[in-house]
């Protein structure tokens, strides 16, 4: 059943791309969808798990587990899979093209959420860089060159980081596989040496870092949105492809505690700053896609402060934030996809819009006032979690961090208020409002973003379990 | 005895509704609607306003935020209705009830009548959550919603870009605010272990740096709501959405919120001193700062709005020197007199086709009598002459800041004597003299008529419920179960003449507005005019000391972000650019400054970093 639900999208993929041109999209949704109930069935069945030795020559192990955080990221992955195809098939120009990357890029997604063998993750997470690069690369703008060598480089010499760092861990440890279990029984017994466990960490860290993406390591972000298709059908992928944060919660905190906790304050800074100073920078951004990427990358800084903070509070709320985000900057770069369908921009310098188009005003609104935190919308339980959580660990840093959300109110609001407020500017044509299926994608996002701002407990059921045994792990429960 | 979620539920569903069918609607429909609604949880509120006199009620409804609600359970999303919590519904459902009923009237020509009422019943339904939340979390969904609600609202007729700005302007800063309460949040968990109201009201609370530390963090959320100094420049901005806006959001209710997070908090800040003291002197200020930006102003709107101002400034000196009631029970009596200067307002406005201008007004009590009665009797109220309501809730304030502090008790009375002062230029202006504009003025229908007589109606008695000369008070009593401590009470003979001293001071303040437009001169200020017309220039202080710099840093700090795309190589390139070096923050200084923060943190890090490694190798 899990094996299905993992592969379904991949076998997708390769019948949309065999298929007749008119044949991708029915077939393309179809599969998505079907992903997404199996998804839902996966969830309501509880926690299952496969360990198959796979090439026991290499020690690598065909391990996966669904449940607990990895069940949420994989239902939301495949909630916004099957809106980017509606979308994508149906109102994006050579978006059925598209639609076979998408769907093969979902099955990497799936794969990184469920491997629970080190070397498993590592091929899933590599494998789905391809997918996103071809679609940047098919689809991308005009710069979309030097945003792709970006990407790749950044991405490839983090993994290869990880890599060295995945094959020195199984030596140190002494496991028979590279199956998390096994590795994580051999550490029980033998803990690694202090120095083994920092430099491994920062071996996993690398990877996590440029897919978090956290400064340093962010420079490629914001090009690969901006070069992305503008339909931002893409980028709904690319948003779901920041696993930098799970990875950190799967692996490199359970497997590497003291180091993490060596390196706290030092992480936490970075994250603290990232928070504040992507938030700052998005106010400067004429271009839509280049705002929700900075918006996006404040919001990962959050999520790596709630994680490295080791506070149980904070760390449920990074995951929900780091599931949660993916909903409401998704959606958002959906609907800046139809704003660009309208009115041929990705400019924020429009006006007036609300007038012609209230039904796309009125729901990009409150996808913004999710993402920025608004309490009683979704974005908020995310945040705060980690705000209070690091804050008892440290209050300036949180503090930091906290200046972030008069910033985000600003870039949001000021962005908004120049597309659907204030006056169109004389002589530009009329814009049509959404129609019934743009409509819908968008009004179910909201849906879920002012659902699960106050009926949190689904989640919560999913994540604190895991926080809870992390916690035990990690010595700070 | 009624479920208290039906308090926010009614107006909420009234929100959906008209937000998602509001075209469905024909005419006032929606405006009735919206109306009944409100009315209806008005009910609900009187009802159980009898009933949670012996008993307070605490509903809890299903979990909601992890791990914060006491003992390491997750928080429940509750409402807690008490005697204090039981008022504010009262004030909230009954004056926004009767400005809904007043907006039918005065909206009734706007093409976007609908969602007006949605917007309104948003709002009344997330103060009401604000009001009855029973942790502090779930109150800061209240909090941020109604600013929300305001922000919607202010920027109501977006198509002006004063009006974007204004309701950007409020909404920014109020997130200044918010991030102190967040913080106070944050440090009652960690000295508390739980963030549940009626759990912390039980708790033994000692005096010490962090509990005055809580306070202080909430104290800047309260100033942020309630447009204290020094976050108090989006208010007169926000005059700038429909005038039952102003009166319900920006005088009434949601401005006040900052008064009742004191008093619904009392058992921290009756331990806090010092963080009480500044809440004193913060209000103090803050009354005197709005009293003489309002002296100079024309636009009938703002008056109003820097006499909020100064009122709330009133409501902080009572809740900071611990007469918490008394804070409470101005808050009550000015929603009646304020909401009833602003609906008068709205009444002139309405009928002058849109004037706000007070100097091309005058002479309107002849051609709308209703209207210049009722203001009249809201400028007795405000002004403290009795037996209005405003001088009983303002003798309790300015008694007890007396006991507290005689300079306290000062500031306050100066600024008694400025009101009566500006309160009667303002009618004068409006109401007296000649007409001096081109408009056809008229009394408006009796849909506008009626909550003008209501509320005047509120505002001549509604100090009757604590009055504090006839010795036994009933509000003061009403409320001790929640609020517990005896406030500061001075000897008969001193209170009578404090009394004595204010309603001179008002009389005499009236006296001067009058002798200066007898003899023509009441909008002559001579040097202090301008300064009081640009509100003591706090809004430019603003734009040049925060708002340009951090806009300038931003730009910076993005042209180096993408010289980290580019490599590190091309520093020098950021660097070298020629710049416009005429504006200093622009191009030079604050680019330099931008990048040297980056390379800073940046070697901090590794430093630490290699220092952590280095150590065990």
């Amino acid at each position: 059943m899990i094996s299905v639900f993992l592969f379904l999208p991949l076998l997708g993929a390769l019948l949309v791309s065999l298929a007749s041109k008119p044949a991708k999209f029915p077939l393309a949704w179809l599969f998505a969808a079907a992903t997404l109930i199996l998804a839902l069935a996966l969830w309501v069945a509880g926690p299952t798990s496969v360990s198959l030795p796979w090439v026991p020559a290499l020690g690598l192990t065909y391990s996966l587990s669904m449940g607990g955080v990895s069940t949420l990221l994989a239902v939301i992955a495949a909630f916004m899979t099957l809106l980017a195809v509606i979308y994508a098939g149906a109102k994006v120009e050579g978006g059925p093209g598209m639609l076979a990357l998408v769907l093969a890029m979902e099955s990497g997604l799936l794969g990184i959420f469920l491997s629970r063998d080190l070397l498993l993750f590592y091929v899933f997470f590599e494998f789905t860089l391809l997918p996103s690069l071809l679609l940047l690369a098919r689809f991308g703008g005009q710069d979309r060159l030097r945003a792709l060598i970006a990407f790749g480089i950044y991405t490839t010499i983090g993994s290869l980081f990880m890599l060295v760092a995945i094959i020195a861990l199984r030596s140190a440890s002494g496991a028979p596989t590279f199956a998390l279990s096994a590795i994580l029984q051999a550490t029980a017994k033998h803990a690694l040496s202090g120095t083994a466990q920092r430099w491994l960490f920062l071996g996993f860290l690398a990877a996590f870092a440029v897919k978090l993406p956290i400064f340093p390591l962010h420079a490629w972000m914001p090009d690969y949105h901006q070069q992305n298709h503008p339909s931002g059908v893409a980028d709904v992928m690319g948003t779901l492809y920041k696993v930098g944060g799970y990875g950190i919660y799967r692996f490199a905190l359970p497997l590497f505690p003291k180091a993490a906790a060596d390196f706290q304050l030092v992480l936490m800074a970075l994250a603290a700053f990232s928070t504040l100073y992507f938030a700052w920078i998005a106010f400067h951004q004429s271009d839509y896609k280049r705002i929700l990427a900075y918006a996006g990358l404040s919001h990962m800084g959050l999520v790596a402060l709630g994680l490295f903070s080791l506070n149980p509070v904070a760390i449920t709320g990074s995951m929900f934030l780091l599931a949660f985000q993916n909903v409401y900057t998704g959606s958002l770069f959906l609907a800046v996809g139809m704003l660009w369908s309208r009115v041929g921009s990705l400019s924020p310098d429009q006006g007036g819009l609300m007038v012609d188009a209230p039904v796309l005003s009125g729901l990009t609104m409150v996808l913004w006032f999710g993402a920025i935190a608004v309490p009683g919308l979704v974005g908020f339980v995310g945040e705060f979690s980690v705000l209070l959580g690091s804050y008892q660990v440290n209050p300036w840093l949180a503090f930091i961090a906290g200046l972030s959300i008069i910033a985000a109110g600003s870039y949001a609001l000021f962005a908004y208020q120049r597309s659907f407020w204030e006056a169109r500017p004389e002589g530009r044509p009329k814009v049509p409002d959404l129609g019934v299926l743009e409509g819908t994608l968008l009004g179910i996002s909201v849906v879920v973003v002012g659902l699960f701002g106050i009926y949190t407990q689904p989640a919560l059921r999913l994540i604190q379990p895991g926080v809870l045994a992390l916690g035990h792990l990690i010595g700070v429960a | 005895m009624l479920p208290v979620y039906l308090l926010p539920l009614l107006p909420f569903l009234g929100f959906l509704v008209l937000i998602l069918f509001g075209r469905r609607f024909p005419g006032p429909l929606a405006g009735a609607l919206a109306s009944a609604l409100v009315g209806l949880a008005f009910v609900v509120a009187l009802i159980d306003f009898f009933s949670v006199r012996s008993v307070p009620m605490h509903e809890l409804l299903w979990s909601w935020l992890p791990g914060i609600g006491g003992k390491g359970h997750n928080l429940e999303i509750g409402f807690y209705l008490d005697r204090l919590s039981s008022l504010m519904t009262l004030v909230v459902t009954g004056v926004g009830f009767l400005i809904h009923v007043f907006s039918i009237g005065y909206m009734e020509h706007d093409p976007r009548f609908p969602r007006f009422f949605a917007f309104l019943n948003f709002f009344v339904a997330l103060m009401l959550i604000l009001v009855l939340a029973d942790s502090y979390p779930l109150m800061f969904v209240g909090w941020e919603g109604v600013g929300v609600a305001s922000y919607l609202l202010i920027g109501f007729w977006f198509e002006g870009k004063i009006n974007a700005n204004a309701a950007r302007k409020a909404f920014v800063m109020n997130r200044i605010g918010d991030l102190g309460f967040l913080l106070g949040i944050f440090l009652i968990f960690r000295q508390y272990g739980t963030t549940v109201l009626p759990s912390l009201a039980k708790m033994p609370i000692k005096t010490d740096s962090a509990l005055e530390l809580i306070c202080l963090f909430l104290l800047v959320g309260a100033i942020g709501k309630s447009a204290q100094l020094p976050l108090t420049t989006w208010l007169a901005d926000a005059m700038a959405g429909p005038t039952p806006v102003s009166a319900l959001i920006h005088a009434a209710t949601m401005v006040t919120a900052g008064v009742y997070l004191v008093a619904r908090s009392h058992f921290f800040f009756s331990q806090a001193p010092v963080a009480s003291s500044w809440v004193a002197w913060v209000g103090g200020l803050t009354a005197l700062y709005g009293a003489l930006s309002a002296m100079n102003q024309y636009d009938i709107k703002k008056i109003l709005a820097y006499s909020t101002i100064s009122q709330l400034g009133y409501m902080f000196m009572a809740v900071g020197v611990g007469a918490y009631w008394a804070g409470m029970y101005h808050l009550v009596t000015h929603a009646f007199f304020k909401a009833l200067l602003f609906l008068a307002a709205g009444s002139v406005i309405h009928a002058l086709q849109g004037e706000q201008d007070t100097r091309k007004m005058g002479g309107l009590a002849k051609t709308m009598p209703l209207t210049g009665a009722v203001g009249l009797i809201a400028v007795l109220a405000i002004s403290g002459i009795p037996p209005f309501s405003g001088f009983f809730s303002k003798e309790a304030i300015l008694g007890a800041s007396f006991a507290y502090s005689p300079w306290l008790w000062a500031v306050g009375t100066f600024t008694a004597l400025l009101t009566a002062f500006y309160m009667l230029r303002w009618y004068l202006l409006v109401f007296s003299g000649t007409y001096r504009g081109q408009a056809h003025p008229h009394e408006s229908g009796p849909v506008m008529a009626v909550p003008l007589v209501a509320l005047a109606i509120l505002a001549a008695l509604g100090g009757v419920i604590g009055p504090q000369l006839l010795g036994s008070n009933w509000l003061e009593n009403y409320l001790k179960p929640v609020l517990g401590l005896p406030s500061l009470h001075n000897p008969a003979t001193t209170e009578l003449s404090l009394i004595a001293i204010a309603v001179l001071l008002a009389l005499l303040g009236f006296l001067w507005a009058y002798l200066r437009y007898r003899s023509g001169r009441l909008t002559d200020l001579r040097g202090f005019g301008p300064i009081s017309a640009k509100a003591l220039y706090l809004d430019d202080l603003y734009a040049g000391s925060v708002a340009s710099p951090s806009k300038a840093i931003s730009g910076a700090l993005e042209r180096t972000d993408r010289v980290f795309g580019g490599g590190m190589s091309a520093t020098g390139e950021v660097l070298t650019e020629p710049g416009r070096w005429t504006n200093l923050w622009q191009s030079g200084f604050v680019r330099v400054y931008a990048l040297s923060m980056l390379l800073g943190t940046l070697l901090l890090v590794l430093y630490l970093a290699v220092r952590m490694l280095g150590g065990s190798l």
